[in-house]
């Protein structure tokens, strides 16, 4: 394996083995270039590239009712919209099983809620259903996905030598309340059944190791989702 | 750029690149601020979630916007990523519809009150020759950008759960990224079905419960052979993306 070094000079000279790593760094996102550069921006139009055709587990998946969906092996499912019923919505991260909507949700919220091999998304009911992506494994080795609870006396801390990039953070009670960032009051976050825009964070966050999420009010909990990485490949 | 280099779409084990080709794929990976730390894997990683910067080099990229009964078409070898869509009157009527290069009028906005849901975070992506309307009391606002080789087409179109041409399957050897899925009916919705199962209900611009007719952000990617159709006759569903090659 030959790695690219971080940094590159104008007209540094790259041994054959480093000039081989390019195509293959290029390829993996989809890239052609063929403008003397400037695809690799064109071809994204702001959208994830990552998304390369070579994950042969890359689908887009939505499903309805409330038969559990378990997340195959070796995959990662990114649930994209929510639409839930009569009952809560639960998530079980295969150390717990936690609410993720309270009951009586009626209209969808978009998410970017992360799952991986062996989670199971259980919706409320029979009209319920969500809709997202799956894709393989292809990124650093040592990510995972964050997707876990966070309270007022318990609250979602960043581990040593890890970024994590934060994409959803809502309520799994019908509440609107701010959220604590190191102990500093955010944003008001809503649930999936809350009309606060907040509940979703749109772009991925990023948080570094030590800081602290924990929801305001002492009632409720706060369900955290994302990806995480090692600070020493970043 | 003074001195532009074109690099080949594919490469040859042990080929090697000539300087000026290496200038290039650095700039083109500077562009998305990437660097191999993981022999080429650690790029889809970071991808997943982080929207690229455009380079800023590229030379037809600007802002665009209209509004109050203005018609834009997408000239040639471009893309208009509409990223906007609003009524400009607290509780004014504004509609808004497309007209897919050779085809038919299809309305996104109809034409109605719009009382709280003003704002439209669309990511919908016009190609050349494709046409947007707005009404009075209605804007629109996007970017125009070059599409380019290998940018992929955009596909813009209506489904349902006729079957045949009415749904619609990603091509052999293709990626399809979902970015706006919505109802072109006023009062009515549909459910979208991807490879026969239901998923949510999809609404139209002016519903309250819009958010499940668009997916700004993060888009929703489809591999080769994946199908996309409506629930029900009617409302049709129209869907918008980017489909490529894998």
């Amino acid at each position: 394996m030959t790695l690219l070094p971080a940094t590159v000079a104008l007209r540094q000279q790259f041994s054959l083995a480093e000039q081989n790593s390019w195509p293959k760094l290029l390829a993996a996102i989809g890239m052609i270039s063929d403008n003397g550069g400037q695809v690799a921006a064109a071809r994204s139009l702001g959208l994830p590239v990552s998304i390369a055709g070579r994950d042969t587990l890359l689908q887009a998946v939505c499903r309805q009712g409330t038969t559990g969906y378990t997340v195959a092996a070796n995959t990662l499912l990114c649930v994209r919209y929510i639409e839930n019923g009569t009952n809560p919505a639960t998530v079980n991260n295969g150390t717990a099983t936690f609410n993720i909507a309270p009951s009586g949700v009626t209209v969808g919220r978009e998410t970017c809620l992360w799952l991986d091999a062996g989670d199971v998304l259980t919706l409320g009911s029979a009209t319920s259903s969500w809709i997202g992506h799956e894709q393989s494994h292809l990124i650093q080795a040592d990510a995972t996905r964050v997707c876990t609870t966070a309270t007022a006396t318990a609250p979602y801390v960043v581990p040593n030598n890890t970024i994590v990039y934060i994409t959803t953070m809502f309520y799994n009670t019908n509440v609107e309340s701010p959220i604590l960032v190191d102990g500093a009051i955010g944003p008001i976050i809503g649930s999936l059944a809350a009309a606060s825009t907040m509940s979703i964070l749109g772009m991925p966050q990023p948080f570094i190791e030590g800081q602290v999420i924990a929801p305001s009010a002492a009632a409720n909990t706060l369900v955290v989702s994302g990806l995480s990485f090692s600070r020493t490949v970043i | 750029m003074a001195h532009e280099v074109f690099l080949t779409t594919s490469f040859t084990s042990g080929q090697e690149i000539d300087l000026d080709q290496q200038e290039a794929l650095v700039r083109a990976l500077a562009a998305l601020g990437v660097y191999d730390d993981n022999n080429g894997e650690a790029i889809l990683g970071r991808g997943v979630w982080t929207p690229l910067a455009w380079l800023s080099m590229e030379p037809t990229l600007k802002f665009g916007s209209l509004s109050a009964t203005a018609t834009v078409i997408v000239p040639t070898s471009m893309f208009f990523v509409v990223t906007h869509l609003g009524v400009t009157g607290a509780s004014a009527a504004a509609a808004a519809t497309i007209t897919p290069s050779g085809g038919a009028a299809i309305t996104i906005y109809p034409s109605a009150t719009a009382a709280g849901i003003s704002n439209m975070r669309p990511v919908l992506i016009l190609g050349e020759g494709d046409a947007l309307h707005v009404s009075s009391n209605m804007a629109a606002a996007g970017y125009f950008c070059e599409a380019s080789a290998g940018t992929g087409t955009r596909i813009l179109r209506t489904v349902n759960n006729a079957g045949g041409a009415s749904t619609y399957t990603v091509g052999g050897g293709n990626i399809f990224l979902l970015t706006t899925v919505l109802s072109v009916t006023t009062a009515a919705t549909a459910r979208i079905v991807i490879d026969g199962n239901t998923g949510p209900l999809i609404a139209h611009m002016v519903s309250t419960a819009a958010v499940g007719a668009l997916f700004p952000g993060p888009v929703i990617p489809f591999k080769a052979g994946q199908t996309i159709a409506g629930s029900a006759a009617a409302p049709d569903l129209l869907i918008n993306g980017l489909e490529m090659v894998a």
